[in-house]
């Protein structure tokens, strides 16, 4: 085991070397699902780890390549799948105990996708119950923990999916974001992510949460890979009707393009959410690389963007209280056994975590009659000012710059039992899904803490920091080259953090 | 941002959430004790949305979407395939002569939209 | 006074008018569903048309059916509405078990279309306005097992029906009468099925009434308190039903009490209203824009195109059949009661019958046929094609009008081509004249006395005559020949 594990390669490297005939799919897939054996009891990252399919899948693809065939643009690399998106025959929990036997009979878009380009769907991730939350702690169906440090959270609500790529047991993996929930685990696992424009890529066969909101993202190790996934998942789906018809540019293509020249803005509201001095450190130096590479950074102001996180908490639960109405225990999913109708549904009901009846609770009020026009509808037109702001910001930037999260991954338990400091970990990322627009998280360095051990020595973990990029609606062609020449500059150090915590991982003790 | 964890500053805006009402709504049954948690919990939530309020808001257009000037985009009315029965009803949790089974409501006479339902006496086929 | 005489003796008061606002739920004529792309086929065995979008799977999204918006449009031009340019969907928030996501998605706050209006006959002719209308999703069926002793009570749900489009039509409560809420819905369904917009079928569901019924003293604005009528499921329930209503709330106003707020529902059985105990929570239904469908954005040359590509109105066809072909404006206005009536005329007429004596086929013998034995024209197996026929045959003769009549019977029960029916079973009429002298001597011989009287110059016992020879010859004889040969032999 060491720096040149297959599973410690990123997936533009492994795809090389199976293009190249130096190792066949089957080996890759293999090599990765030995590493989730390996430090699955430490990280804790899948729900369900799909060994025979992945091998069969793999086995096809070899067959392919071998005839001569075209396997696709992602074939033989193993993926994994957050539990909230649809793989048909597969269960499909989205966290939640309410799902935890529901097998989808369909394939969501995204995945028929992979699959039809030859990736290797290897298992389905742990989240926070239907994504609400931002540690993975939500999840009803297991723990997952940071593998730069196993006391704490990995960021949710795709937590799962950033852990099992930063502990380097799947190359490449799909998160859904509605507010922070691909960027806000990448950052705290020391990996990229990337929230496209919503209506970018199709939503059909993701358990929906906040549908206006809502969009699924990949999460790799690095942009070059965030972009082989995004050339797979992008574009335009009659099955989603607010996915967006409009070409489709090639993501890894662009990143030849120079970064120089570019315009970047640096919203001054965003260093004042309770940024922790770690954290702002590793930004300033990240601004500073950035105006190295030919980048203009200038301050900015979007006021309204203080109003983001009350906006977001308003909008997000009012549609979440609709969306999961449907979790009623009629037609699919856990029913409760009751003489009449209504004792069903309440007592099937209450198999909704806490943060989910807290959120259904909150969202019903702001729709209910008296105070629809003062919350809902008064939080819809805030959020008008919030695109206000970013349209005008964008008349004068090609890209936004902030940390993509105040601190660094914190304790585990350290605020569940406080949904408001819970929901102050989203402050950051929520502006750009209110106003729809491309955000990726990319790593920018390391903030060290104490380690707190139980009367050890004091020593310092390392914890990955997260910079994020906001660009224009549908221009994420602008955001992943500014975040590939920036990672270009930083990458070497980065990844021999990772490398060091992955090898650390798979040591037993 | 307004918000800060903490406890609530007991906001003029707030209004006193009716928990025991919202829950019905949601259909959501609160046991006893956690209905005054869940109400001590979203109304901290509420308060320190208060600033949301101090904004003038008038004569704004509301954003329901992610993006300004989306139109719908319609589909031919074309028959596919969907789902064949099996494979729907396999995932349901119970079924009688593929029927979907629900036990009956308790307020018999509570639908909006009675006028929609068949009343009347259903038998079970006799297998035997 | 005893009770009965209070309940059945004592005058309503005749200052109280009825106002009554009708909710009309119309099925469209669409082969597919609102948001997917299951058949809307009707009698499918249960749960077969069904797929993720439809059940409220987790993770389906909705995608809207353009010919629904295309029928919808239609409907909306046919009453006379505004279509609105941008219109939005919304999801109406309740939990019921034959509704598979928890919410309906309907449209609220920015409807397809609003202010249009239906005119009824009368007398006097009125004009009854339309509120709005609107497009939604149907919801699936519940079929209420029986309780027994043994067993829970328990529901049946099939989601066939669940997510077929439908439009809600709203009156103004212009209509004050339970005659006028009958000529109300008469006129809609004559204009949707006239449109193509729906079938209409009551009995099918395809057409549903629902109804907001108070009384008001006569010529004041405010109206009393409102009463809401669900299950009507027939023209004769609402019309039973609000005159049950009116009845009632009139006693109870005439003994000074007070109507309450409520919502009843039409017993078919016992022909009364009975009280709904509606679910306390069941009006707030938090309304809010779908956020899985952006607003429906109708283009200026779209409407055009619909409006260009519109069936004829009933009132348009009427004028063309009055004005152009020349038909009794009467008959025109029986026609026209129907699409596919009007529909076997235009037939018979495009393949050149002459229009008049087409109607009166069609209007005496046809629907004679029909409504001696109570069947609708689809129960009937001819078609435009064989009357035209039939018109034919008589025109050249080879039929007289009396067996044409008998063919006809014939053709509507059994389906057969008028032709076959005359070469099989030798109804062409005997022009032979060689054969029909001999029947003619025959008859004179056997009625002298009649021979008698035409000697006188009795013209009747001619016809007597040639009476008798059609008798002989089963109708067949060619009655203006016989005539002829008579008249030549005796005069």
């Amino acid at each position: 085991m060491g720096d040149n594990a297959l599973w410690n390669m990123k997936a533009s490297a492994l795809l090389e070397l199976m293009t190249a005939g130096e190792v066949s799919a089957t080996e890759v897939v293999e090599a990765f699902l030995d590493r989730i054996s390996e430090v699955e009891p430490k990280v804790g990252a899948f729900l369900e780890v799909m060994r025979e399919e992945g091998l069969a899948q793999a086995r096809r693809i070899d067959k392919l390549r071998q005839s001569g065939e075209y396997p696709g643009l992602l074939g033989g690399l193993p993926v994994a799948v957050k539990d909230n998106i649809c793989v048909a025959g597969a269960r499909c929990t989205s966290g939640s105990r309410m799902l935890a036997n529901w097998i989808a009979p369909y394939d969501a878009t995204v995945v028929r996708a992979l699959k039809e380009q030859g990736a290797v769907i290897i298992g389905k991730t742990n989240m926070d119950e239907f994504a609400m939350g931002s540690s993975t702690e939500n999840s009803a169906l297991g723990l997952t923990r940071n593998p730069w440090d196993p006391r704490r959270v990995p960021g949710g609500s795709s937590g799962g999916s950033a852990a099992a790529v930063a502990a380097g047991e799947v190359p490449l993996a799909l998160g859904s974001d509605t507010g922070g929930s691909v960027r806000q685990p990448a950052a705290f696992t020391g990996v990229t992510g990337l929230k496209p424009t919503y209506g970018r890529v199709s939503r059909y066969g993701l358990v929906a949460f906040a549908s206006s909101l809502d969009q699924i993202g990949p999460i790799a190790a690095d942009v070059k890979d965030v972009c082989l996934l995004m050339d797979v998942i992008s574009g335009f789906d009659e099955r989603d009707s607010t996915s967006e018809d409009r070409p489709v540019p090639s993501y890894s293509r662009v990143l030849s393009k120079s970064a120089r020249g570019l315009k970047a803005g640096v919203p001054k509201e965003c260093l004042t959410q309770g940024v922790s001095r770690g954290v702002r450190e590793c930004f300033e130096r990240a601004l500073e690389i950035l105006e190295d590479l030919g980048i203009g950074i200038k301050e900015t102001s979007l006021p309204m963007i203080r109003y983001a996180l009350d906006c977001y908490y308003i909008i997000a639960p009012a549609e979440a209280s609709s969306n999961l109405s449907r979790f009623d225990g009629v037609r699919y999913g856990l029913r409760a056994e009751a003489k009449s109708l209504e004792e069903m549904y309440m007592r099937t009901r209450r198999n909704f975590g806490p943060e989910v009846r807290r959120r259904i609770m909150l969202g019903t009020f702001a729709l209910s009659a008296g105070y629809y026009d003062a919350y809902y509808l008064r939080a819809a037109k805030v959020r008008t000012l919030i695109r206000r702001d970013f349209k005008r910001a964008f008349e004068e930037f090609d890209i936004l710059l902030s940390p993509t999260t105040p601190t660094t991954a914190f304790l585990l338990g350290e605020r569940t039992q406080d949904p408001l400091s819970m929901y102050m970990a989203d402050v950051l990322t929520v502006p750009a899904n209110l106003a729809g627009l491309p955000a990726l998280s990319v790593p920018c360095g390391f903030e060290d803490v104490p380690s707190g051990g139980n009367g050890e020595k004091e020593t310092l973990r390392r914890l990955p920091v997260g910079l994020q990029i906001t660009g224009r609606p549908f221009d994420e062609e602008t955001v992943l080259c500014a975040g590939y020449a920036f990672y270009q500059a930083v990458a070497a150090a980065v990844e021999a953090e990772l490398t060091c915590m992955r090898k650390g991982l798979g040591q037993v003790g | 941002m307004p918000l800060k964890a903490g406890a609530g500053s007991g906001g003029k805006h707030t209004p006193k959430i009716d928990v025991k009402h919202v829950a019905r709504l949601a259909m959501l049954k609160l046991e006893d004790g956690e209905a005054e948690k869940m109400q001590r919990e979203l109304q901290s939530i509420l308060e320190h949305m208060e600033e949301l309020f101090s904004l003038d808001v008038k004569g704004v257009e509301p954003s329901f979407g992610s993006f300004d000037g989306a139109e719908l985009r319609l589909f031919p009315d074309e028959v596919r395939a969907g789902l064949c029965r099996n494979e729907f009803l396999r995932g349901v949790p119970a079924v009688r002569d593929s029927y979907v089974m629900v036990p009956r409501t308790g307020q018999e006479q509570g639908s909006p939209r009675k006028n929609n339902e068949i009343e009347g006496e259903w038998r079970a086929r006799d297998g035997r | 006074m005893p009770e009965s005489a209070l309940n059945e003796g004592r005058a309503i008061p005749e200052d109280l008018e009825m106002v009554v606002g009708l909710e009309v739920h119309v099925e469209l004529l669409t082969k597919s569903k609102m948001f997917c792309r299951c058949s809307t086929r009707f009698g499918d065995p249960p749960n077969s048309n069904v797929c993720p979008v439809c059940l409220g799977l987790p993770g389906s999204l909705p995608v809207v059916n353009r010919e629904a918006v295309r029928l919808a449009v239609i409907a909306a031009l046919a009453l006379n509405c505004r279509v609105n340019p941008r219109s939005r969907f919304a999801r109406k928030n309740y939990f019921y078990p034959d509704l598979p996501k928890g919410y309906q998605i309907s449209q609220y706050e920015e409807p397809l279309a609003v202010g249009g209006y239906v005119m009824i006959p009368g007398p006097p002719p009125k004009k009854i306005r339309i509120r709005r209308l609107h497009l939604e999703e149907d919801a699936g069926k519940s079929m209420h097992a029986g309780e027994d002793i043994t067993r829970a009570a328990y529901s049946l749900l099939d989601f066939n029906r669940c997510g077929v489009p439908l439009i809600e039509i709203v009156s103004e409560p212009d209509i004050c009468s339970p005659e006028e809420a009958r000529q109300y819905l008469e006129e809609l369904r004559r204009i949707l099925e006239f449109t193509g917009v729906s079938d209409v079928k009551m009995e099918e569901g395809s057409m549903r009434v629902d109804s907001n019924v108070s009384l008001r003293r006569l010529g004041q604005e405010r109206l009393g308190a409102l009463v809401e009528l669900k299950n009507l499921n027939s023209f004769r329930a609402v019309v039973r039903a609000l005159t049950y209503e009116k009845d009632r709330q009139s006693r109870i106003l005439a003994a000074g009490g007070t109507v309450l707020r409520e919502t009843r529902g039409w017993d078919e059985s016992l022909e009364i209203t009975v009280p709904l105990r509606l679910k306390e929570t069941s009006e707030d239904y938090r309304y809010f824009p779908d956020p899985d469908l952006h607003p429906l954005v109708l283009s200026e040359e779209w409407l055009e195109k619909v409006r260009r590509e519109m069936p004829p109105l009933p009132e348009e066809k009427r004028g063309y059949y009055v004005n152009v072909l020349g038909i009794p404006a009467y008959d025109a206005g029986i026609l026209t009661s129907s699409r596919k009536l009007s529909e076997f005329f235009d037939e018979c007429v495009s393949r050149g019958a002459d229009p008049k004596v087409a109607s009166n086929w069609i209007l005496s013998e046809l629907l004679g046929y029909m409504n001696s034995r109570g069947l609708g024209l689809d129960a009937i197996p001819t078609s435009p094609e064989f009357l035209v026929k039939l018109i034919r045959l008589i025109d050249k003769g080879v039929i007289s009008g009396r067996i044409a009549k008998d063919i006809l019977a014939k053709m509507c029960e059994t389906g057969r081509d008028p032709e076959e029916i005359v070469r099989e079973e030798g109804l062409q009429q005997v022009t032979d004249e060689a054969f029909l002298v001999r029947v003619i001597d025959e008859v004179i011989a056997e009625n002298p006395s009649a021979v008698e009287g035409i000697k006188k110059g009795r013209s009747k016992a001619i016809a007597f005559l040639v009476g008798q020879v059609m008798k002989k010859t089963g109708g067949r004889a060619n009655p203006e020949l016989v005539n002829i040969i008579i008249k030549s032999k005796l005069e």
